[in-house]
């Protein structure tokens, strides 16, 4: 293209405005980073601070029934399922440094696939171990006084019925589109680079 | 290596190139930072097995192709193809020309004219894409002719 020369030269007038000077640009990268370690560092007081509580209540409070311990065991299961779900989002780091485009296309594809699956799985397990520790607790409160038990084992399912069965789902399905929709998309661009 | 001498080393040619690939000042802009922040997290751990330039352009190309919402052609009818593209034209006008023709070009041929009108080498560039070097050759030929058509229905350059 005899042109090639004219079009660089117009490219290369480009003005970057807005961009910070080097100084700039590490301090804001410094920020950032410290307000990524201030979001673990939260996330882990007020976590420190859920399980510190109720393991106060597990000493202070002494149930007579087993299932109420039993109860608050799977919900601090719960509780560290959706704590490392957390953590590992904080964490996640993409590998863009050592891979070519193309590489790297494959690999966006089969990680955003590992990540729902991922998710999925946490999702049904920690949504278990909280529904199933959520009623057994219940129990040693509500037992003496019949209506009491009917009214809270009814509402509890009730509200347990409708996360697992109607707003689950439908986030579920959401998700599911919008990740069909970004692997086609990275399949194509990746599709791009075997035609010439 | 010291992360202020490759920044101002690489701050604008990267920023162009996510420029021709975004076409959206702001979008390059973000996506120059995300690339440095990439490049400070891992310049510990680089260790030569490429280039520093490659090991930048492959940092900034992937995070514009994981900026998968934004990688969407502009529709042709966002050039104004019934404008006479004028020789004299200011400089900007003929960037703005140039970066809607890139914008129309598929997102992977984005990024190899970006990086070739960054003078970097056929070599590199396939380095960086991951096509062997005969590939990117013909693939680099194949949008020269895109662009070359566009800008002749457009006008020509002196």
């Amino acid at each position: 293209m005899d042109n090639l020369n004219d079009i660089k030269q117009i490219w290369h007038s480009a003005k970057a405005p807005g961009l910070p000077t080097a100084a700039e640009a590490a301090g804001a990268i410094r920020k950032f980073r410290a307000g990524k370690r201030l979001k673990i560092a939260l996330l882990l007081f007020f976590t420190l601070a859920c399980v510190a509580t109720m393991t106060s209540v597990l000493f202070n409070y002494h149930s007579h029934l087993i299932s109420t311990r039993l109860g608050e065991t799977f919900m601090f299961i719960a509780m560290f399922i959706i704590l490392g779900h957390s953590l590992k989002a904080l964490y996640r780091t993409t590998a863009l440094s050592n891979m070519t485009n193309e590489t790297f296309l494959l690999y966006l594809k089969n990680e955003q696939r590992k990540l729902f699956q991922f998710q999925q799985r946490a999702q049904v397990i920690g949504f278990a171990f909280a529904a199933i520790g959520l009623l057994l607790y219940l129990y040693e409160g509500v037992a003496d006084n019949i209506s009491y038990l009917l009214f809270a084992y009814a509402g509890t399912m009730i509200w347990i019925s409708l996360m697992w069965f109607v707003v689950r789902p439908r986030a579920l399905k959401k998700k599911h589109l919008e990740l069909e929709q970004r692997i086609e998309r990275l399949e194509k661009i990746s599709a791009q680079l075997n035609n010439y | 290596m010291i992360f202020e001498d490759l920044y101002n080393q690489y701050s604008q040619k990267i920023f162009r190139v996510c420029m021709g690939y975004v076409n959206d000042h702001e979008k390059a802009r973000d996506l120059t930072q995300e690339t440095f922040i990439a490049v400070w997290q891992n310049l510990a751990s680089f260790r030569n097995e490429a280039s520093v330039s490659t090991w930048i352009f492959r940092i900034a190309t992937n995070n514009c192709l994981k900026d998968i919402r934004h990688s969407k052609k502009i529709p042709t009818t966002d050039m104004q193809a019934d404008v006479p593209y004028l020789e004299d034209e200011p400089i900007d006008h003929k960037l703005d020309f140039l970066y809607k023709c890139i914008s129309e070009l598929e997102e992977t041929d984005r990024i190899i004219i970006s990086l070739l009108l960054e003078d970097l080498p056929q070599s590199e560039i396939a380095s960086i894409v991951g096509l062997s070097e005969g590939n990117t050759r013909v693939k680099i030929h194949r949008i020269k002719e895109k662009l070359s058509t566009k800008f002749n229905q457009h006008g020509q350059f002196e």
